[in-house]
């Protein structure tokens, strides 16, 4: 029943999870063209620099990174080369994971979405559960980090990551803490 | 930029996929459950306000900033210590010289592919006897090998599936980069050759028709069949309305077709399925639908004596065909300022029309004749005013930018 219950928290928060992304449109900047300014330059004669803002970043939602990237960087984690075949199961599924392929009618996409998600952790379980990676980082979560998200963690993001697992049990600790690391926006968008 | 809410949707799927939960780990889920929905994020406890950023044209927080967060797409890899360092230590002074140790790495050339495939719109493997990854590996060719960035689209050779020069797959006498290859022009193809024409000026000019004259003039009136010389009501009556309807835009034909025309006839003698008929013909069908030649050609434009010609007209100057056309494409300035807009839609997840334009003219008068790939990487993300932007609104959304 507890387990049960538990599962629900989870996808519960899964949903959440989708709720973090928003509303996210396919639609992609097709232009920048921006008609006020580019009417207000007056031909042949040189303006000063505009001093404001030269475009503004969408906030909407994190953009997956490239699978070439996402996999760099479980190999800085597994200390492997990114060719190694351990990744061979992420790149066969690569169109799922966001990847595109217009030959079949497959385009670009870049939403982290939930289908997405699961995927992403029911391939990295089986790397995740090897005792020599799961354990390599046990007693050093800012080199996990720092691997899997490509910068240094803040104290206060190792501090809530450690926290959020304290309560895990042993045998299952280093795993998730690894599926988590390499699962996190930090490590797969920009 | 921090996204505490995600690392939470992280630990949340960790736990689901456990399959053997146990009961600790409800309290844990319950904590996180909190911290996502109910809370905002704690205060970090580094820098509660952004650091003031450098006065400079740069500035290594800056600059810190943008190589983390442009590198793992452009790069396929996270910025390097050293590159950090070398920020660090020269206050974002050597942020060119580090984007230009990228020149020849094989993430740069990666990186490349993806740019032009995602926005070429053409990718793969072969297909229906068609190879959709040639124009991929011309585009990474150019890249890796640092030539000129106008190549992809006059490269002289293609590119086979082990990175060595062959024939480009269409048949044609000539090449022209990626433009002949039979995946761009299936992928492209449309009645009239419309889709093709459009590829042409929304991908590598970033102008859609009407295109303004003074970079593509307009043909003469009386070199378009009757129908695309339309620019009013009266101008059309005692056409078939039904083909009218179909086509035309309102009856403003002229105002598009006028440019439409010189750029579509370039594809006259590419069939859909890409392949280059020598002896096409251009003329209209009269068993197919509007814009259908025969032997799955498409219809020109033009009247029948200029129907089957490729000689048309290149954003102001005669060409003879595809090569010709673009050579004078890459060598315009259009060209290299819509490259410098389209990297950045490509790199940056901008606001739809927020990018100013100013800011791509000014990148685009630094880069010179010829640029590479890097030359372009280079100058546009270093570009004071594209530092200032970019860094300022990463270090404002509280992204470390230096760990």
């Amino acid at each position: 029943m507890i387990r049960a219950r538990t599962k629900q928290s989870c996808w519960l928060l899964l949903a959440l999870a989708m709720g973090c992304q928003g509303a996210i449109s396919d639609d992609e900047p097709r232009s920048s063209e921006n008609p006020e300014i580019r009417g207000a330059m007056p031909e042949g004669e040189e303006l000063p620099e505009p001093t404001g803002p030269a475009f503004a970043l969408s906030t909407a939602a994190p953009r997956l990174l490239p699978l070439e990237t996402r996999i760099y960087r479980m190999a800085q984690v597994f200390e492997l080369a990114p060719e190694d075949g351990a990744f061979d199961s992420f790149r066969d599924r690569d169109t799922a994971l966001g990847g595109y392929n217009y030959s079949q009618q497959i385009v670009p996409d870049d939403r982290w979405s939930a289908s997405r998600m699961a995927l992403w952790v029911e391939l990295l379980s089986p790397l995740c559960e090897g005792e020599v990676s799961a354990r390599r980082y046990d007693d050093d979560t800012q080199t996990l980090l720092a691997r899997a998200w490509g910068r240094e963690p803040a104290a206060d993001e190792i501090a809530e990551f450690d926290d959020a697992l304290a309560e895990l049990q042993p045998d299952q600790r280093a795993r998730v803490r690894c599926i988590a690391a390499l699962s996190a926006a930090e490590a797969v968008t920009q | 930029m921090r996204k505490p809410l995600w690392l939470g949707c992280a630990l949340a799927l960790a736990c689901s996929s456990s399959g053997s939960l146990d009961t600790t780990m409800d309290a844990g889920v319950a904590d996180f459950a909190m911290i996502d929905s109910a809370t905002p994020p704690p205060e970090r406890d580094r820098d509660d306000e952004p650091e003031p950023v450098h006065e400079g044209p740069l500035g290594a927080e800056r600059t810190l900033a943008i190589g983390r967060y442009i590198a793992p797409v452009l790069l396929g890899r996270d910025l390097r210590e050293d590159e950090a360092e070398q920020l660090r230590s020269s206050d974002g002074d050597a942020w060119p010289e580090v984007i230009d140790g990228w020149t020849g790495e094989e993430g740069l050339a990666r990186g490349a592919r993806r740019f032009i495939e995602r926005t070429v719109r053409v990718s793969g493997d072969e297909a229906r006897g068609i190879d959709y990854g040639m124009p991929g590996r011309i585009v990474e060719r150019v890249a890796r090998r640092n030539l000129p960035w106008g190549e992809i689209l006059t490269h002289g050779s293609c590119v086979n599936a082990e990175g060595e020069d062959t024939e480009c797959d269409t048949g044609a006498p000539y090449t022209a980069g990626i433009l002949t290859t039979r995946s761009f022009l299936a992928t492209t193809v449309s009645r009239f050759n419309l889709g093709r024409a459009s590829a042409l000026a929304v991908t590598f000019l970033c102008e859609d028709y009407p295109i303004p004259s003074d970079i593509q003039p307009y043909l003469n009136e009386e070199d378009l069949i009757p129908l695309f010389r339309a620019n009013s009501e009266e101008d059309l009556e005692g056409f078939d309305p039904e083909s009218v309807g179909g086509l035309a835009n309102g009856a403003m034909c002229f105002t598009c077709h006028g440019q439409f025309a010189a750029h579509a006839q370039l594809f006259v003698r590419f069939d859909q399925q890409g392949m280059y008929q020598a002896d096409a013909t251009g003329l209209q069908n009269p068993d197919g639908m509007p814009g259908e030649s025969f032997n799955g050609l498409m219809a020109s434009h033009m009247i029948d004596e200029l129907a089957p010609l490729e000689s048309t007209q290149m954003l102001g100057e005669d060409v003879a065909n595809l090569t010709e056309a673009a050579e004078v494409l890459v060598a315009h300035p259009e060209f290299n300022r819509c490259t410098v807009q389209r990297m950045l839609e490509e790199t940056l997840p901008l606001e739809p029309g927020s990018l100013d334009r100013d800011l791509t003219e000014r990148v685009r008068d630094l880069l010179g004749g010829a640029p590479t790939y890097i030359d372009f990487v280079r100058e546009t993300f270093s570009y004071p005013r594209l530092v200032r932007t970019l860094g300022d609104a990463l270090i404002q959304a509280g992204g470390p930018s230096d760990g």
